[in-house]
């Protein structure tokens, strides 16, 4: 089956950078969808959005950050689903992704989302609000597995499995996020594939990691080119498994000649199909 | 351990403050600037934490629906507006400070004496 290889188009601010790299690499235009972080458009009109959006592509995936679904109150849940309903009415995405993740302690808001202890974490709690956000957007929702730096991690293929059996949610694989939980020493990679096999397909994102010194640690930082490290990983898994969608993410350091030159070695890696009927998730 | 080094980092970078404090209620994250000034009365601190506050708005890790924000404090009579993209290649714009009181009405913000309000149509803001 084929791959479907696209790129996250992460704000609106940057739109030319983002289109420069697409026409510098050797990928087929318009791409078969083009990913957003939905966080940095979700305040326009959905129309709109899928206007600007022409130039990359027709369909749309959502991939969401901050939504915070496993710590807003039952208000706001709402609030921000009958916001992100209305939008996927419209676009009718490939997909609709988030993460689980915990971005505030004790009502502090985090610089960034941390990974959930999986051992105390209530898994009724995250397994309903999951089949509420299933219910509201009216479609499966993709989770996508956290690149974890600590001990915490060891429990996420066994808790993002749970999940997925009780509510038929999706894996949002991310394989470098799953390399930096291999480099360091967390959770190997392949502790992921008796899951895979469960799955029809995978949805994949890629993107880059940096070591932070202070820290002693790996971060998924989209900073920096890709690893060998990780176009090997994307070798692997796709030799034995489905890879339906892979989705490139840059956010920082990033000129459009790094960015063709990194999405032409997923090319390399994926061969490219022709856009044609690449369905809904 | 961990935790600590997290919430030390988290008050540095959105709340403008070295030490962590007891936080009793939700607020939006955006608000972080805004809750622990160090002198109330202090106008150059003010317009730092508006102009962070702003940022982080830009930014919407809340997630919100609204294009503009308007900011005013009603005592130093100091407006600040803020508005999300709306087309390719453009950033957000930051019009302030506005020598100003641009709202009468707003939901009250402390510990500042900030009214706030939250537009979804964009604003005509031609600044060039």
């Amino acid at each position: 089956m084929n791959t479907y290889l696209s790129l996250s188009v992460n704000n609106l601010n940057d739109f030319q950078l983002y289109a420069d790299a697409v026409e510098q690499s050797q990928i087929e235009q318009p791409l078969p969808f083009v990913e957003i972080l939905w966080d940095n458009y979700c305040h326009l009109e959905p129309e709109k959005l899928l206007e600007y959006l022409s130039p990359f592509s027709d369909r749309v995936a959502l991939h969401i950050m901050w939504s915070r679904f496993l710590e807003r109150d039952q208000d706001e849940f709402e609030a921000f689903l009958n916001h992100l309903q209305h939008h996927v009415n419209i676009i009718q995405p490939v997909y609709v992704s988030d993460h689980l993740c915990q971005f505030s302690l004790n009502n502090v808001a985090l610089y960034k989302g941390i990974e959930l202890d999986y051992l105390t974490m209530d898994l009724e709690w995250v397994r309903d609000r999951v089949q509420q956000y299933q219910e509201s957007i009216g479609r499966q929702l993709l989770l996508e597995n956290f690149a974890s730096e600590d001990s915490k991690g060891k429990e996420q293929v066994e808790f993002m499995a749970e999940i997925i059996a009780e509510t038929n949610c999706g894996l949002l694989f991310d394989i470098s996020n799953a390399r930096v939980a291999e480099k360091n020493e967390v959770l190997s990679i392949s502790e992921w594939f008796p899951l895979f096999a469960y799955l029809d397909s995978l949805h994949c994102h890629v993107g880059s990691y940096s070591y932070h010194e202070k820290e002693s640690c790996y971060y998924d930082t989209h900073d920096s080119n890709l690893s060998r490290e990780t176009l090997d990983d994307i070798k692997t898994i796709s030799t034995s498994f489905n890879i339906k969608t892979l989705c490139y993410e840059r956010e920082h350091h990033r000129t459009s000649a790094d960015m063709a030159n990194d999405m032409n070695q997923l090319f390399q890696q994926c061969l490219m199909p022709k856009v044609s009927c690449l369905s809904n998730a | 351990m961990f935790e600590q080094r997290l919430i030390q980092r988290s008050f540095q970078d959105n709340y403008l403050k070295q030490s962590p404090r007891e936080i009793r209620e939700k607020h939006y994250i955006w608000q972080s600037p805004l809750l622990f000034p160090e002198d109330i009365s202090d106008l150059e601190e003010f317009h730092q934490r508006s102009q962070h506050a702003g940022q982080l708005w830009l930014q919407n890790h809340d997630l919100r629906p609204f294009n503009v924000l308007i900011l005013t404090h009603t005592n130093a009579n100091i407006s600040y507006v803020f508005q999300r993209s709306q087309t390719p290649n453009n950033s957000g714009v930051t019009v302030g400070p506005v020598s100003d009181c641009l709202l009468e009405q707003g939901e009250i913000f402390s510990p500042y004496e900030l009214l706030f309000v939250e537009l979804e149509k964009p604003l005509d803001l031609d600044i060039a």
